[in-house]
């Protein structure tokens, strides 16, 4: 072997992910624990490649309700008006609030798409066995992982403004069902993300 | 840090780590407060060396307790229209959410920005007392492991942009007025934060396994 490298796989050892110790790889016959933590053993994360799949596809096909549908019902001096995500931006774009929109916009449309396809890509790379980007495609991944869960904001808003605007009849805002699909959106792809293993895109590096 | 060299067939998995993201092995080497490591390969950051970690943590967790239920049930803030008031603190948030059918959003909120960040602070302060006083309770790993799995359900940052949000939204419709239960949200909040930021899990770790040697 004459590799600048060595990985632990290639060494014969698991890393714990959640404790950090290297362990000797046994035969494989058990199912191994880490002798420091007790956690669940894995050279790789288990099916992590079949499950970010299922669980991106999912996410995928939330989208469309979650963007669709309306997200919360607006009732002004007895006036009904359902608002989907968009529409609740273009509120604020007329009401010249466009830091505001701009965040909105980013947290629950760009971020939520960019993670889905994001992560496809990767994973549409490591099938195809591309050995170039690594460091690029890795870094991807990171961003990815830490912006997901900022898309939550949404339902916040959607909880704090449901429980205050509730007077009477006349004025109240309520939630609409885009807002169940929403938070199983985010839900579904923070599981992704977690369920990845990003060791997939150097291996053979 | 220097890359490991394939030189040698015995390796020993003890002077070694591994990048939890590219699963390069590294030489082990014992920095200083305040260093941080980056692996050479994919530049993930692989520890990050903490000044005190432990009383550190573990009076952060404290306080943060200490807001916890000020935060919860104090209201978060008031709305004046016309007369009508409406005040909600966050259980009202999520009893909202129920008793409009939306029982999953509810769940959600209620798990995101109640359920986990109590535990989180819970379970540090758990292990952080054990460690500083070289007690072996009971699970102390199992109880770390799952602070560090729960560590980004808890979202009370992301609640915060809401509120801060929902402000904007409603400045036009109505009066509102702030309450006390959202000065220690933020309290509780960047506490939190700053927890889980300063927590040096790798030192955690080696010490939760001298708490267990040290009562054999």
């Amino acid at each position: 072997m004459d590799k600048e490298h060595l990985t632990a796989r290639e060494a014969g050892l698991v890393n714990c992910l959640d404790c950090h110790l290297l362990a000797i790889k046994g035969d494989g016959a058990l199912q191994m624990r880490c002798p420091r933590c007790g956690a669940r053993l894995h050279l790789r994360k288990t099916n992590g490649m079949a499950r970010t799949w299922a669980l991106l596809i999912t996410s995928l096909i939330l989208l469309f309700p979650a963007n669709l549908l309306p997200i919360m019902t607006v009732t002004y001096l007895g006036e009904r008006e359902p608002n989907t995500i968009i529409e609740g931006i273009e509120h604020f774009i007329q009401s010249g609030e466009y830091l505001i929109a701009l965040i909105i916009f980013f947290a629950s449309i760009v971020v939520p798409i960019f993670k889905v396809v994001g992560i496809m890509l990767i994973m549409i790379s490591i099938q195809k066995r591309w050995q170039t980007w690594l460091k690029h495609r890795t870094l991807m991944f990171r961003v990815i992982k830490f912006i997901g869960r900022w898309s939550m904001l949404d339902i916040f808003v959607i909880a704090v403004m449901v429980a205050l605007v509730n007077l009477g009849t006349l004025t109240s805002i309520k939630p609409a069902p885009a807002a169940t699909y929403f938070a199983a959106v985010v839900i579904s792809t923070m599981l992704a993300s977690n369920t990845f293993d990003t060791r997939l895109i150097w291996e053979g590096a | 840090m220097a890359k490991f060299q394939l030189n040698t067939r015995e390796i020993d998995p003890e002077g070694l780590i591994a990048c939890p993201e590219c699963d390069l092995l590294i030489r082990r080497t014992e920095p200083g407060p305040g260093v941080k490591c980056f692996c050479p390969r994919c530049r993930s950051i692989l520890f990050h060396v903490k000044r005190n970690p432990v009383e550190r943590t573990l009076i952060l967790s404290l306080t943060g307790l200490i807001f916890f239920v000020p935060a919860m049930v104090l209201p978060i803030m008031t709305l004046n229209v016309l007369g009508l008031e409406q005040s909600a603190n966050v259980i009202q948030w999520v009893s909202a959410l129920f008793r409009t059918g939306f029982h999953m959003v509810g769940i959600v909120v209620l798990l995101t920005v109640a359920v986990i960040p109590l535990l989180k602070l819970l379970l540090l302060f758990y292990v952080s007392m054990a460690i500083r006083f070289k007690v072996d309770w009971h699970n102390l790993g199992s109880f770390f492991r799952f602070y560090q799995r729960m560590d980004e359900w808890g979202m009370l940052e992301i609640c915060m942009l809401g509120i801060l949000i929902s402000i904007i939204k409603l400045k036009d419709l109505a009066q509102i007025s702030y309450g006390i239960g959202l000065l220690c949200f933020v309290l509780l909040l960047t506490i939190t934060l700053i927890a889980s930021v300063t927590l040096d899990d790798h030192k955690y770790w080696s010490l939760i396994k001298n708490v267990k040697s040290f009562n054999r």
